[in-house]
């Protein structure tokens, strides 16, 4: 009996003129979506690979070790994540290159939206917002009559007159329709990895491919999710047209709205830090701690009389720049606290919808997700503190302060054993741990408009 | 068969659709009710099938208690229903064959043909899509599908309002058939001349009361088109002149 309904569901689905539009559309947005998202990521890893090659030999060329540790610093590359074509997620607003200094970490332009502004007014590139957007429509727009279409059609009385119970009509609806569903979301997939193949910007590795089958794991879910908000649209909606306008309001504020106000009421209600704001302070710091430095140099030759040596002078600039750093560690911190409770509010905030739920958990795989970013942060300000101690001891070898501070004219600097900035994303392990919460969260939904659209149907008027 | 007792449904509006209905059909016997429109002929069939909860009363179906065990009582019943549009994008045979397998029992496609032809649909339209078939066309359908599912109580609703007279001929004929088979049939319909024709018994349905209910021998020498206007009008006037007057609750008064 169950079979029976979800093959009858199948068989009428597939031949509907609505389902072949539909996935029409999804299977046509996807491969043109899919030819300038790997378009870009080949020019972006291009890039990131010209650009580290490029960096490298800067450093070399750097006239002197002080400029090098003060002024000009080296140059960190952020590797574009080989997934973020399946969800950008927040590397599409981060900087792709940034300065490393003894004392600072800026980044220095070069994110996407700066490359390409006119991107931010469509927001960015990725699959994830064709999963998030157009297929969820699809199944709504799939579903959402499924009740009340047979109602109307008179089939809803004879299917009960047969004596089938009202779970396995409702079951076998969602069995049947799920099935129909992943037709259009394989083909989509297949034709996404044929494009993938033709442009190679990237050897995918096992642990990859274990992310990319969990985020079709993931959007295998979602589906389920959507289509269950749309079958509890049609069990509470006696009419097609009234199914239609009230799968269309819903899906707007579950898929539209919700995420996307979310992030702004967060915002309202627990402010970001502003990144500008942030930098002035941290110049600010590094200033006093010039003055600071000169004044007691200042205060040493008003004393004695005579320069201070140059051991004096390197226990000074020592001392100087752990105050430094202590001081901008603590604001560092501050900031990324203050960052991390306007995401934590965003997020609760957000989660009521589970576009939401679904759109973080991508991201969390992907290795574009908040996580992410701040593991890259606390990457970044390790290998400032590598890259410092590095420099104080190679000047501090030096044989005297002309070799270290004047420009070594046609000799290159000896650079060996400096730091390199090696950023690996979190393990797989670490990366599902991170999304349990959004996984919890959509299988709850699961449960939830099963059941709701269950008791609904229950007293559902079958005449 | 078919057994129903002091049965009431009082919708959530208020109105009174069925008042105190008793009724009985055998096998082989059918059936025919008979009423206005808004009589409470359709309120029945939901009844019978339990699409909706009774007000009181019980109907029983080979003994079985519809609202109490409503599975185990729908498997000895068949409906049709007044417009049912079956599932457009599915030829006729798809139809059957999927109502076929809702009840465990499917057949070949040459049964399913022979029922086609038993219910007059040209064999042309076999293969078509239902969604392009007339009125009366699917109608037929909807008798196939009742009669396929071939239980011992067939219920109805109205099942001649599309047909053309060469059709509800051919139906007269499948409905004698059924009987002969021992088949109970209840209908409802507007149509006295054939009820007239097919009958073993007729109810006249008024206000949600059957007001009249007489076998084949007690029609048969006189006039039921009479009848039935003469028991319409004397209703509504009585209605009217109750409906004037104060302090009634529902019709339910009616038939004090
Ligand atoms: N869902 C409902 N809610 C409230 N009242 C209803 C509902 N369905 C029917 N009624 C009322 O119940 C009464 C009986 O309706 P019913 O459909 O049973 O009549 P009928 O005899 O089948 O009429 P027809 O010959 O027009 O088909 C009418 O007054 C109708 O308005
Ligand atoms: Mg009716």
């Amino acid at each position: 009996m169950f079979w029976t309904i979800v093959g009858k569901e199948i068989r009428t689905n597939v031949v509907s003129s609505r389902f072949i539009i539909l996935s029409s559309l999804c299977i046509g947005l996807f491969i043109i979506t899919a030819f300038s998202l790997f378009q870009e990521m080949r020019l972006s890893h291009e890039e990131y690979d010209s650009n580290v090659t490029s960096h490298k030999e800067a450093v070399t060329n750097e006239p002197s070790l002080v400029s090098l540790a003060a002024v000009s610093g080296v140059k960190v590359d952020r590797r574009p994540e080989p997934l973020s074509f399946i969800a950008k997620g927040i590397e599409a607003a981060r900087s792709r290159i940034y300065r490393v200094t003894s004392y600072d970490v800026t980044p220095i332009g070069g994110s996407d939206l700066e490359r390409n502004p006119i991107s931010s007014l469509s927001g960015p590139l990725d699959l994830l917002y064709l999963f998030q957007v157009v297929l969820s429509l699809l199944a709504f727009l799939l579903v959402c009559d499924a009740l009340s279409g047979e109602k109307e059609s008179g089939t809803l009385k004879l299917l009960i007159s047969h004596n089938v119970p009202r779970h396995t009509i409702l079951l076998g609806k969602f069995f049947g329709n799920y099935i129909t569903l992943l037709i259009p979301l394989l083909i989509s997939v297949l034709a996404v990895g044929v494009i993938m193949s033709f442009y190679s910007f990237h050897s995918f590795s096992a642990d990859d491919w274990k992310r990319i089958a969990m985020m079709l794991a993931l959007a295998a879910i979602y589906l389920a999710v959507v289509l269950e908000a749309g079958l509890l649209v049609s069990s509470v909606t006696k009419s097609p047209p009234l199914s239609f306008l009230v799968s269309i309001v819903v899906w707007v504020v579950l898929v539209i709205a919700i995420p996307r106000l979310a992030f702004h009421l967060g915002a309202t209600v627990a402010p970001p830090p502003s990144v500008a704001v942030l930098q002035n302070r941290m110049r600010a710091i590094t200033n006093e701690a010039d003055v600071k430095a000169f004044t007691e140099i200042r205060k040493y030759m008003e004393k004695n009389g005579h320069p201070p040596s140059r051991q004096w002078l390197e226990e000074l600039s020592s001392r100087v720049m752990a105050e430094n750093n202590a001081k901008k560690a603590k604001l560092q911190q501050e900031f990324q606290n203050r960052l991390t409770r306007t995401f934590r509010v965003s997020g609760i905030l957000s989660r009521l919808s589970p576009s939401a739920s679904y759109a973080f958990a991508m991201q969390g795989m992907a290795g574009t997700g908040f996580n992410d970013d701040s593991r890259f942060g606390r990457a970044l300000a390790k290998f400032k503190d590598r890259f410092a101690q590095y420099m104080e001891m190679r000047i501090k070898g030096m044989s005297s302060d002309a070799e270290a501070n004047l420009p070594q004219l046609g000799k290159k600097l000896n650079l060996t054993g400096i730091p390199t900035f090696n950023y690996q994303r979190a393990s797989f392990a670490d990366a599902v741990g991170n999304i349990g919460l959004d996984l919890l969260m959509l299988l709850l939904f699961i449960v939830f408009f099963f059941l709701a659209a269950y008791l609904s149907f229950l007293r559902y008027d079958a005449r | 068969m078919l057994k129903i007792d002091e049965l009431v449904k009082r919708y959530e509006d208020g109105i009174l659709a069925v008042d105190r209905l008793n009724l009985t059909v055998e096998p082989g016997e059918i059936f025919v009710m008979l009423g206005a429109n808004g009589a409470g002929k359709t309120t029945t069939v939901n009844l019978i099938f339990n699409l909706i909860q009774p007000s009181g009363g019980t109907i029983k179906i080979k003994g079985v208690d519809v609202a109490k065990n409503p599975l185990e009582a729908r498997k000895y019943a068949a409906f049709v229903s007044e417009d049912v549009r079956l599932y457009g994008s599915f030829s006729p045979r798809q139809n059957l064959d999927f109502f076929a397998r809702l009840s465990g029992r499917r057949r070949t496609s040459k049964q399913y043909d022979q029922v086609l032809h038993e219910v007059g649909l040209p064999e042309d339209s076999f293969r078509k899509r239902v969604s392009d078939f007339s009125k009366g066309m699917r109608q037929r359908l909807g008798i196939a599908v009742g009669i396929l599912k071939d239980a011992e109580l067939i219920v109805l609703d109205e099942p001649t309002s599309g047909l053309d007279p060469k059709g509800g001929r051919e139906f007269l004929a499948l409905l004698a058939d059924l009987r002969s088979r021992g088949k109970a049939i209840f209908m409802t319909t507007h149509d006295i001349f054939r009820a007239r024709k097919i009958a073993d018994r007729v109810g006249i349905m008024s206000y949600g009361r059957l007001i009249l209910n007489i076998d084949r021998s007690e029609f048969a020498e006189t006039d039921l088109e009479q009848i039935y206007l003469k028991y319409i009008e004397e209703q509504s006037t009585d209605v009217e002149r109750i409906s004037r007057a104060p302090k009634l609750d529902g019709w339910g008064g009616l038939s004090q």
